[in-house]
């Protein structure tokens, strides 16, 4: 009886307190039932250790039986899976892109021979390691604590709410058409490349830079870093709008909006800069070791950084009247 | 996967779809867990403990069944029977049974 009473107490010990004593009550007296019935098959034969072990054998592991009390569990339920999935794949992405921007810049910078370059690499790949599993880890505790402290309707799981919180209706469906609709490549490579470029921006300035083959460079100047609280509202505006994309899969009447005012205030940043003090220019440090030829070089990668701010100017005028477009087609197509 | 495996899967959700309408039924008269077990395993619906037990538990929590405990034999019992709530949910479920084994005599036709 010993065995039994060892086997309650290893049941009992992985069940909820709440719950202990009663289940481990019904399961003594189950297995009393059930020995007392293969004693009796056994012609009235006294219960021995060898009778005992074969029925706690069948029983099955405590574990298991305890598992058959409790209601299934997860760290991160299927409801949240799907996008602790996706965030995964983002944060994977992001970490992986700066891994090889930061081998490419620095075996450019450093002009290194194969065997440096291999150590490099293999430098470089054990903080991608390092950085993936800490990464991992810090986002499967925040969607545990997610998973469990978010009120089950947000979670979605009575499944009958659309994905704005809202009980869906049909006339969900008639609102996005085809041209509202957004994959999930282009808002993902948005957020990896915008993440990329402010991690750059704020924890690597040196890297923006423009070597020439002779040992010179030309740098962001101060007056470029002078704009560096704008560009970051910029990048985390686009990145929050990325991710919004995300979620709802089609462009709604307030998200192309959010988009026109980023780009907006992009092509805003951008002429400021084009008419502001150069925000190119040679390397203080390297003064002295420019090549011949340098005033030349010097208004070339001026013009050429004027014509980048042109570009995104131009470009930010062609997506901003590209939204008002589709904002009138959307508005015609509704109340069409 | 082996077709006898299928098989095994299918059959088992099959039965997994009718144990809690049995085990009401078998309540309509008052027994302890054990005893029940014996009964459903007997009349061919093969359960084991830890299946049963948790399914009881559950039914209780719903209200649709209640239990008390017992001396008998100088040892403790649960005693399960069917609640108020329960015969009523035993009631749909059977009108709900009638109406699946129509269903399936119909596809045989179709």
């Amino acid at each position: 009886m010993d065995l039994i009473e060892r086997y309650v107490s290893e049941v009992g010990r992985r069940l909820p307190a709440k719950h202990r004593a009663d289940i481990e009550k019904e399961l003594r007296s189950t297995l009393l039932d059930m020995l007392e019935d293969r004693r009796k098959a056994a012609g009235e034969r006294p219960a021995d250790e060898a009778m005992i072990k074969e029925l706690l054998l069948d029983y099955g592991p405590p574990a298991r039986t305890a598992a058959s009390y409790l209601p299934e569990r997860y760290l991160v339920g299927p409801r949240l899976f799907p996008r602790f999935v996706l965030v995964l794949k983002i944060v994977g992405c992001v970490l992986a892109g700066l891994t090889c921007v930061g081998i490419f810049f620095e075996s450019v910078r450093s002009g290194m021979d194969g065997r440096e370059s291999a150590d490099l690499i293999v430098r470089y790949m054990s903080r991608l390691v390092n950085a993936a599993v800490m990464a991992f880890g810090e986002i499967t505790i925040i969607f545990a604590v997610l998973d469990r402290a978010l009120p089950v309707d947000v979670q979605g799981k009575g499944g009958k709410k659309g994905k704005s919180g809202r009980p869906w209706t049909p006339e969900d469906l008639e609102k996005t058409s085809d041209r509202d609709r957004v994959g999930w490549s282009t808002p993902v490579f948005g957020v990896v490349f915008t993440a990329a470029w402010l991690v750059v921006l704020n924890l690597h300035p040196g890297l923006l830079a423009i070597w020439n083959m002779k040992g010179g460079r030309w740098v962001m100047t101060p007056a470029f870093f002078s704009y560096r609280p704008l560009l970051n509202l910029a990048g985390l505006l686009a990145i929050a709008l990325n991710l919004i994309l995300l979620r709802q899969d089609a462009w709604r009447k307030w998200t192309r909006v959010f988009k026109i005012f980023i780009e907006v205030l992009s092509a805003g940043i951008a002429s400021v800069m084009l008419n502001g003090p150069a925000i190119v220019g040679p390397d203080p440090a390297g003064l002295g070791s420019l090549p011949e030829g340098t005033p030349v070089l010097d208004r070339i990668v001026g013009k050429s950084a004027d014509l980048v701010l042109v570009i995104v100017i131009i470009a930010a005028a062609a997506e901003i009247i590209k939204q008002i477009v589709m904002l009138h087609k959307s508005a015609g197509a509704r109340r069409g | 996967m082996a077709n006898n495996e299928i098989l095994e899967n299918a059959v088992l959700e099959l039965r997994r779809g009718v144990i809690t309408m049995a085990v009401l039924r078998l309540l309509r008269e008052e027994r302890y867990g054990y005893a029940l077990l014996k009964s459903l395993n007997g009349l061919g619906l093969e359960l084991d403990q830890g299946t049963l037990y948790p399914l009881l538990r559950r039914l209780e929590v719903q209200k649709l069944l209640e239990s008390d405990w017992r001396i008998e034999d100088s040892r403790p019992r649960r005693y399960y029977r069917i609640s108020r709530g329960g015969r009523e949910i035993l009631t749909k479920l059977e009108a709900e049974w009638l109406d699946l084994v129509a269903m399936m005599d119909r596809t045989k036709e179709e």
